[in-house]
């Protein structure tokens, strides 16, 4: 370990970083009084809304919170459990779509069109309408037999997300400069150690923040598959409120979704600042 | 014309003991020299040894350490000035052009139209306004390039390596602009590994070396007859290639 090396400074530079401290704490101040005054503007006008004391009562309510939060946090195992799955579905089936979008062979052209044609449509669906198409469709068929409302759901999630991943990871890596395509041929890597070694890592990189932005939404989307009937957080939300006529689960579903999403957002930010800091080292603009 | 002495002339941009650190690499250290009014000052050395940060640090887009840099009578290291404001007085040429693909400019149109169309024209290119960037020639790119930095009528003109990434042919039409504006009389900081230019177009060497000033005269006592063995050996360099 290097000793930390201590440097004369001149009066001069000692004023300056004086001059930023005030100025940084003043920034500070400014931010935190400006938020003060945000909350109690909000505060002032919900209190002084002529509804507040029902809403409060309906939404807000402490008994109905304590009853609703076992049920709903039992029910959150189910979307967790979703979740996980659907997560490797996408990372298989929309790398698969956007592999076969770059392909470039004449044999491959099929497989092409159904991709392009796949990640158009998918897209172009609400993500609710796919749930329902795929969730009554495919039972309809009578192929399987009576399957869980839960895994008709994941697969739902699974195809309607994959387009939308399939695109952010063939804009990844098609944005790596083809000169990093033409070195690694160069040096005699295939086709495929090409992406493999040189062209998924640096395209991935690139857009891992934009990736943990869909994994974020996805989180809350799995709690679309209540639409289906599935017992999830959402669903033993409804059932607490269809019961009891007071909307406070529904409070108690969303901050258990917040806090699902809290660390995924974190873990995001700190990422892509990490990114930033690597890419641009020090400057002012 | 190149190499005369204008060191009587109003000092317009003065560096004072700078000092720039990334980390415990110690860029520049203790750096002071002045530009003239009028002057051309070439700034040298060897890749690494300091050049490009200390044209960063003119131009505001590095924080120094320590010491100060003044350009005319402000002193643009103050943290409380507008760093926009002075930013404006310096026009600034990078080795890559950064031309943007489409027009932005901070006047009314009409002003900035006109003065655009006069810049254009004394180059030679006003028959080219109407073209994209990516359809005119490197040379030609890096020539527009000096008249976007021409178009605030800075005080102080940057060069940064300007023609690195122009092939040799047409190194030549850049530099006889760069020339050409220094018989207006310009006043230019600027940095470059073309030594012959340098030689002919500069009134004045600063020769950097590990983030020091190694040497800081006219191109006659700087380049011609350097007493210093290692300027003598990083000349003698330059010429065997």
């Amino acid at each position: 370990m290097a000793e930390k090396i201590v440097y004369e400074v001149s009066d001069i530079e000692r004023g300056r970083e004086e001059y930023r401290r005030k100025e940084n704490f003043r920034s500070h101040l400014t931010s935190v009084v400006s938020s003060l005054l945000f909350v109690a503007l909000v505060v002032v006008v919900l209190k002084n809304s002529p509804g507040w004391p029902r809403v409060k009562e309906s939404f807000f309510s402490p008994e109905y919170f304590v009853l609703a939060w076992p049920e709903v946090v039992s029910g959150l195992f189910l979307n967790i459990r979703v979740l996980c799955v659907a997560v490797i579905g996408v990372a298989i089936l929309g790398t698969s779509l956007a592999l076969i979008r770059m392909t470039t062979s004449a044999v491959m052209f099929p497989l092409r069109v159904v991709a392009r044609f796949y990640t158009t449509i998918m897209r172009g669906i609400p993500m609710v309408v796919v749930l329902y198409l795929i969730g009554f469709g495919i039972p309809g068929l009578g192929l399987f037999g009576r399957m869980d409302k839960a895994v008709l759901g994941t697969i739902a999630v699974i195809m309607s997300y994959s387009a939308y991943i399939a695109e952010v990871l063939r804009a990844g890596f098609q944005d790596v400069h083809p000169s990093q395509r033409a070195s690694a041929r160069s040096l005699g890597l295939t086709q495929t150690q090409t992406m493999r070694l040189v062209i998924i890592p640096q395209g991935l990189r690139k857009i891992a923040p934009a990736l943990m932005n869909d994994f974020i939404s996805m989180q809350k989307d799995v709690g679309l598959i209540s639409t289906l009937g599935a017992v999830d957080a959402v669903r033993a939300a409804q059932i607490v409120v269809a019961k009891t006529y007071n909307f406070t689960p529904y409070i108690v579903a969303s901050i258990v979704f917040i806090l699902m999403s809290v660390p995924f957002i974190l873990l995001n930010d700190w990422y892509s600042e990490r990114l930033r800091k690597r890419e641009q080292t020090g400057g002012m603009v | 014309m190149a190499g005369t002495d204008l060191t009587n002339n109003k000092k317009v941009l003065r560096i004072d003991n700078v000092v720039k650190r990334f980390g415990d690499n110690t860029v520049l250290d203790h750096i002071s020299f002045d530009v003239h009014q009028h002057e051309t000052v070439a700034l040298l050395g060897a890749s690494g040894s300091g050049k490009s940060t200390l044209m960063k640090c003119v131009n505001l887009l590095e924080q120094v350490n320590d010491g100060q840099i003044w350009l005319g009578d402000t002193d643009i290291t103050d943290p409380s000035i507008n760093m926009d404001k002075q930013r404006s007085r310096i026009g600034v040429v990078f080795q890559q052009f950064n031309l943007a693909a489409r027009k932005v400019h901070k006047w009314p149109r009409e002003k900035a139209e006109e003065k655009a169309m006069g810049l254009l024209r004394r180059i030679g290119m006003d028959q080219k306004a109407k073209e994209y960037p990516d359809r005119l020639s490197g040379g030609q790119q890096q020539r527009v390039a000096i008249c976007r930095a021409l178009m605030m009528e800075p005080e102080l003109l940057l060069l940064d390596e300007i023609t690195s990434a122009l092939d040799p042919l047409l190194v030549g039409e850049v530099l006889e602009m760069v020339g050409e504006l220094k018989a207006q009389g310009a006043t230019i900081l600027m940095a470059t590994h073309e030594m012959g230019f340098a030689h002919d177009a500069a009134d004045r060497i600063v020769l950097l070396r590990r983030g020091k000033i190694a040497e800081n005269g006219s191109p006659y006592d700087v380049m011609d007859h350097p007493t210093d063995p290692e300027t003598q050996e990083f000349f003698a360099a330059y010429n065997r290639v």
